[in-house]
């Protein structure tokens, strides 16, 4: 199915002079360890609204960790996290709670919840977090599904569904809470090729419907069109970030740019035995 | 004296009516032993360290001394004083025998319990306690809301287990002289010098009681069952179900996968 | 389904609260779980009956007291009357001084001799049993296992004190052949005898004991009317129709 990519505006990028507020997103100076080793090492990075940024690297680079970072899901070591402005450092429990909400993360592992069908997996949030009565909290979740496509499967629960239609929920599900900013963690990474189409479709509405990005993934052509910048990590520091076409340019012999390179061939080559490498 | 003499007759309904406090003893114990287990166990898994060490005490000392020890422990220790400054002071009267077991079968029963919690909470994706808190829930709202619905679907088989664990265990109880099942037994013993037809009696009512248990608690299973979780996708081998003859996951629901039958 | 959880919670615990809370009685009369025949025991309907249970009931009628019966470990009886967990102790106990220092105990209303029982069939005799090192067996706790283990290695005397929860066990095994004899009260004794091949061999040759009532060193009003309660059934005619009830009149 060929995604419908070019009907995305250009992004609302770095040239845009309107940005005299600030930006939506601030991470700064995150650093973190787990396990004994250095994982983040003072890393920086900040959106501004409607921006869409894209994190790219080899495993083990920190991506991962730097998006629940950001969203504090697990808090780091040092630096700070502000979102329109609040620093989310030295927040109690229950504004941290508040600060979440406004953040939506959509994982690798889609992590639905089992025991509830997938319009309760939608609406359970709006009903214990945000308390809404169950009636409304169920209208709105089938909003959100009908606008994954998935209204015929609300009924059924996680285990009833292909990895694709998972994602999909889980989209509609951090959706429904109406957050300003969206992190997305290898959303397709994990699913069956033939399954990728669908949940990229569903991404490239979200953008087109506006919404700040930051995206860790390995899904190149998507990440050629929709992006307003690249951010290239390894071993827990950015390495390289800037404009999508300079970066990947093949000429320009940037990190980035040899990493995709590697990463294409990989995909496209014909395997014979003796030229793995 | 025939088996079916009248007194004996007598002392047989007697001592099957001491079923209910073997059953209140029982009850009684399952429940403080969730109480006490399940939070225990949440914290093993999601809290921080210095109250999973206090825990790990508990667990410790409850699953190291027989169950007998802690019996008088705490009848001598905690209860007969305690019975004796109630009584002393506000002139009500306790069922020491009685309180002493449920507390003690209670409090041990914790500490398996929270073991049987803490492995159903830990067979449970981590992620989905993340996505809980990337929703906003605060972690007492995830554990509450999305980990404990699936964690106690999950313990249910292990809860029946322990259930008919404890309900032998409470035939301990009889040495405190509680007049359950087993202190009723021993007392129409002395009475009337026979030992094998009572304790075959008793064996019986056990019997009886473990297996309603086990029915009651396999239809709970049936009935907050989640269509992919828990038992449902499992390899099983035919042998191996309670049921001979019948795969009654299949008979409830029609959607599980059949069987594979052994090659 | 937490609704449910908290339901069942909340019923289960309302299930237990009879079960929690004792009749109210005035008065508890701890006597041993195991049974003491014929001087405390249960009937077939779980009603507490005895020598000592019915001459209690007896008083507890004359004196207006309401009294209720409890089995309860006998190891740990003494203890119980101290903590005034229960308020005294009829069951044929045995006035020991090492008891009298703890609790206080009413006129003594029985006297009875320890005796020795082996199998029908032994070919032992008395002088054996008590010199010859065999193995005697008795009821844990009780004072003529105490007597027993305090005159051994006295007097030529010599045998080994196997302890038992039970005289009725320690019986059997003497007729299982596991221990030589059984000491016990000599009206134990004679109920037993009644039912196993056992023998009336003689006497054990400690003091004989006292039974009396017990209740906690404070309670000089119970004890008092206690003590006025046996006097007056010791010289009333119900007196001797209980001895004669319970076949306490046949010696050995």
């Amino acid at each position: 199915m060929s995604l419908e990519l070019n009907k995305v505006a250009p992004a609302v990028g770095a040239e845009s002079e309107t940005k005299r507020s600030q930006p939506l997103l601030e991470a700064n100076r995150i650093s973190k360890t787990l396990g004994g080793k250095l994982i983040l090492d003072d890393v920086s990075l900040s959106l501004d609204r409607g921006q869409r940024k894209i994190l790219i690297g080899p495993s083990g680079g920190g991506k991962s960790t730097l998006l629940k970072c950001i969203h504090f899901l697990n808090p780091p070591d040092k630096g700070d996290v502000f979102l329109d402005g609040k620093s989310a450092k030295d927040m109690s429990q229950s504004n941290i709670s508040a600060f979440r909400q406004e953040i939506g993360m959509i994982f690798q592992d889609f992590n639905l919840f089992d025991h509830l069908t997938a319009k309760d997996n939608v609406a359970i949030a709006l009903r214990k977090v945000k308390k809404q009565p169950k009636a409304a909290a169920r209208a709105r979740a089938m909003e959100e599904l009908d606008k994954v496509g998935l209204s015929d499967k609300a009924e059924l629960y996680p285990a009833q569904l292909s990895g694709g239609q998972k994602q999909r929920v889980s989209i509609a599900r951090a959706m429904a809470m109406e957050p300003k900013l969206m992190l997305l963690d290898e959303p397709t990474s994990a699913l069956d090729p033939e399954l990728i189409g669908e949940v990229l479709q569903v991404i490239a509405d979200l953008a087109q419907g506006g919404m700040t990005m930051l995206m860790v993934t390995h899904q190149l052509d998507f990440v050629k069109h929709l992006t307003d910048e690249i951010i290239f990590m390894e071993n827990g520091r950015i390495v390289e970030q800037g404009n999508p076409g300079v970066l990947l340019d093949a000429q320009s012999n940037s990190r980035t740019s040899l990493f995709c390179a590697k990463l294409t061939q990989l995909s496209s080559k014909k395997w014979t035995p003796g030229n793995f490498m | 004296m025939s088996i079916f003499d009248s007194s004996l007759i007598s002392a047989a309904f007697w001592i099957a009516k001491g079923t209910g406090l073997t059953v209140a003893l029982i009850v009684g114990a399952m429940f403080l032993g969730l109480i006490v287990g399940l939070p225990m166990a949440a914290i093993q898994v999601y809290g921080p360290r210095w109250a999973r060490f206090l825990v790990m005490v508990y667990v410790w000392f409850f699953r190291g001394i027989p169950i007998l020890v802690l019996l008088f422990l705490f009848y001598f220790g905690v209860f007969s004083p305690l019975e004796a400054w109630l009584t002393k002071f506000f002139g009500v009267r306790i069922n020491l025998p009685f309180l002493a077991s449920v507390t003690t079968l209670g409090l041990a029963s914790g500490a398996y319990q929270s073991q049987i919690f803490r492995g159903a909470m830990l067979s449970l994706h981590m992620g989905q306690y993340e996505a809980a808190l990337s929703l906003g829930f605060t972690r007492l709202g995830a554990l509450v809301n999305i980990i404990l619905p699936q964690a106690l679907r999950i313990a249910i088989p292990a809860w029946a287990n322990e259930y008919s664990i404890l309900l032998k265990d409470s035939a301990i109880a009889y040495v405190l002289g509680t007049l359950e099942i087993m202190s009723r037994i021993k007392l129409m013993v002395a009475t009337f010098h026979m030992h094998v037809p009572f304790y075959i009696l008793a064996g019986f009512i056990y019997y009886f009681l473990t297996w309603l248990g086990i029915k009651a608690l396999k239809k709970l299973e049936a009935k907050t069952r989640i269509p992919g979780l828990g038992s449902d996708g499992d390899a099983h081998f035919p042998e191996a179900n309670e049921e001979i003859g019948t795969d009654e996951r299949l008979e409830e629901n029609p959607n599980a996968k059949p069987v594979p039958k052994p090659a | 389904m937490f609704k449910k959880l908290l339901l069942m919670t909340v019923l289960a615990v309302m299930a237990m609260s009879p079960a929690a809370l004792m009749a109210q009685a005035e008065i508890i009369n701890g006597f041993d779980a195991d049974s003491f025949k014929p001087f405390a025991y249960m009937d077939e309907n779980g009603v507490p009956i005895g020598f000592d249970i019915d001459c209690v009931n007896w008083i507890a009628q004359k004196k207006g007291l309401t009294v209720s019966h409890q089995p309860y470990a006998w190891d740990s009886i003494i203890e119980l009357l101290q903590n005034k967990n229960i308020n005294m102790i009829a069951s044929g106990l045995s006035v020991t001084p090492e008891r009298a220092e703890r609790v206080a105990f009413t006129i003594p209303y029985w006297s009875i001799k320890q005796v020795v029982l082996v199998a029908k069939d032994s070919a032992l005799t008395l002088d054996e049993v008590l010199t010859g090192g065999k193995k005697i067996g008795l009821q844990l706790g009780t004072s003529d296992l105490a007597s027993m283990d305090s005159s051994n290695g006295q007097n030529g005397r010599k045998y080994e004190t196997v302890g038992y929860t039970s005289v009725d066990l320690a019986a059997e095994d003497v007729i299982n052949g596991r221990i030589d004899a059984v000491v016990m009260n000599d009206d134990r004794g004679f109920a037993i005898l009644k039912n196993q091949p056992l023998k009336f061999l003689g006497y054990a040759g400690i003091p004989d004991e006292d039974f009396a009532y017990a209740v906690s060193k404070d309670d000089a009003e119970l004890l008092n009317a206690l003590n006025e309660g046996l006097q007056e059934l010791m010289t009333d005619p119900a007196w001797k129709e209980l001895i004669a009830k319970y076949e306490l009149d046949q010696k050995l």
